[in-house]
């Protein structure tokens, strides 16, 4: 038997990831994702389709075909790990309506309170959309093979995925703790209507951030974003890790702290909910 | 005796300085049945909600004696459903959560959901579905966690009588296999039947700490003693102004009700109403959980 203390301390450490609990959580993303098809259809047929066909072979029809400027001579590879690093950064704002929907409808509470431990609900929380992205990548990928564009080695390939795969866990786990600060699901929506737009544009997914003008180059700067597409363009062209993937990995290890002690301090319900 | 919950010194402040429970000490064995009375905003669902770890208490602790976290089971007031989700996954959640495997927790979702009537609805989404039915889904849920403790909030809201009498006789039976319930409502006719410990919160404060038959008890004790009267003729309004005059209270004419407050006592009272009418039957008023309620609130 277990003497379980309900104090005002957080929670205990001991209880705060299982297998089990988390293959649970995965269960149930997977279940939630299941029964919305259409956003299904979207992430792994739609999206990944009409990105290269449609925005990426126009842009590219008229592009200089200059490895000076681009790092390869074919736009459409050029662009490819800004496209994949947009599909991570959508898990940003898919973590924060699944979240803000758990927390506002007492599930987030049920979860952790009958002994879901703090990690183990993050962690199978941010799984499925890591998985979700790199399929997505997977999808393109065969798009852009189709399209005739050097995809390089195999090995760039999956060096990029594993970059993308630790981007997606930096965007889930700020999309954790940023969904805390929502008091409503207006402000939600605001936030991320907002914040998704300026980011998107202003990374160097598109386009090279050397040939923009200085005040785009600045803006940039403080763009997560943008340290994610550089670190995947260098791993998927160049083949090696650049600073930015070990500074966004380490950022992500210090988000996944902050975000597992905040959750172990929070309340469920009542007017904290 | 073994205590499987016990809870000391509790307090809950809400900011800035609402407080919504003040110094609660109880103790909970195996095979308990807890009627959790009180007005709107006494405390009852903050009470519920610390000891099922969801809200941290200001001071004090509750500790409970169980084999893991999933070993409590809680049914909110709130809607709590997953809207992605259908009925049966709903309800599996509960299982899953427990630690049972993918078979178990379909079998197990499938004897709740049965228990509660709402099989045919299995494949349905809960958002389409009723009130009443998303609790039956909440309720179902926590039967499927196969729990020792469980915290009911409110949880007969929506149910219809023959629902509502089918899933307290589940609860009773729970209770006579050692597990603990603690249920919240204001249908106290209901829980009069079932429960057999009362915790009465008032303002925040647990009042009354007390087996069923002691708090009716008490009660019938105090000096309000009432009969229920049935007969044939007439009282007549001067024999009605007499028993007034004499000390009783006349809460109804046909049957008569009466109540006596002061010295007068059963005799005089069969004494004076055999003077106009004949009677057919007497007998003491039973002070049911209700009244007893009434009357301390």
């Amino acid at each position: 038997m277990e003497n379980l203390l309900r104090e005002n301390r957080g929670l205990a450490w001991k209880q705060i990831l299982s297998l089990r609990q988390y293959s649970t959580i995965v269960e149930y993303e997977f279940l939630a994702l299941w029964q919305t098809k259409v956003q299904l259809f979207n992430s792994l047929v739609w999206l990944p389709i009409l990105n290269p066909l449609l925005f990426g072979a126009g842009i590219g029809s008229f592009a200089p075909k200059n490895s000076d400027i681009f790092g390869t001579t074919h736009y459409l590879a050029f662009i490819f790990p800004g496209m994949v690093g947009l599909g991570f950064f959508r898990t940003f704002y898919q973590v924060i309506y699944r979240l803000t929907m758990d927390r506002r409808y007492g599930l987030q509470g049920l979860k952790i309170g009958t002994g879901v431990g703090v990690l183990s609900y993050i962690l199978g929380n941010i799984t499925l959309p890591s998985i979700m992205a790199v399929l997505q990548a997977l999808v393109t990928m065969v798009v852009l093979i189709m399209l005739s564009t050097p995809i390089g080695s195999i090995s760039n390939v999956v060096l990029m995925l594993g970059v993308g795969i630790i981007s997606t866990w930096f965007w889930s786990v700020l999309a954790i703790l940023i969904s805390f600060s929502f008091k409503n699901y207006t402000q939600r929506d605001m936030f991320i209507s907002l914040a998704t737009l300026p980011l998107t544009l202003s990374s160097p997914a598109f386009y090279p951030l050397e040939n923009a003008p200085k005040y785009l180059q600045i803006l940039s700067l403080f763009n997560p974003l943008t340290y994610n597409i550089v670190a995947l363009r260098e791993a998927f062209l160049y083949g090696k890790f650049s600073n930015a993937f070990l500074f966004t990995a380490l950022l992500t290890l210090l988000l996944l702290v902050w975000a597992t002690a905040l959750i172990s301090k929070k309340e469920f319900v009542g007017s904290h909910a | 005796m073994d205590h499987r919950v016990k809870i000391q010194g509790l307090s809950k402040v809400y900011e800035p300085q609402k407080v919504a429970l003040d110094n609660i000490n109880a103790k909970l064995s195996p095979g308990t049945l807890v009627g959790l009375i009180g007005a709107n905003g006494a405390g009852k669902s903050t009470l519920i909600h610390i000891i099922a770890g969801v809200l941290r208490p200001t001071k004090g602790i509750v500790q409970l004696q169980i084999k893991a976290p999933s070993s409590l089971a809680w049914v909110s007031q709130i809607t709590t459903l997953d809207w992605y989700l259908n009925v049966l996954n709903n309800v599996r959640l509960g299982a899953r959560l427990s630690g049972f495997n993918l078979r178990e927790s379909y079998q197990l979702a499938y004897q709740a959901m049965e228990l509660l009537n709402i099989t045919e609805l299995k494949h349905e989404d809960v958002e389409v579905i009723s009130g009443g039915q998303q609790r039956r889904v909440q309720i179902a849920r926590a039967i499927a966690q196969q729990a020792d403790i469980l915290l009911l909030d409110e949880p007969t809201i929506g149910l219809d009588y023959k629902a509502c009498i089918h899933f307290m006789d589940y609860i009773r039976a729970l209770t006579r296999q050692g597990k603990i319930v603690i249920i919240s409502s204001h249908d106290l006719m209901l829980l009069e039947k079932y429960i057999d410990h009362v915790w009465f919160l008032n303002n925040g404060m647990l009042e009354l700490n007390q087996p069923l038959e002691q708090f009716l008890a008490q009660s019938k004790q105090q000096e309000a003693r009432e009969f229920v009267v049935h007969y044939q003729g007439e009282l007549g309004e001067e024999l009605l102004a007499t028993l007034q005059n004499q000390g009783a209270q006349i809460l109804q004419k046909n049957p008569l009700e009466v109540k006596l407050v002061s010295n007068l006592d059963t005799n005089e009272l069969i004494s004076m109403l055999l003077t106009k009418v004949r009677i057919q039957a007497i007998q003491p008023k039973v002070m049911g959980l209700a009244q007893v309620y009434k009357e301390t609130n």
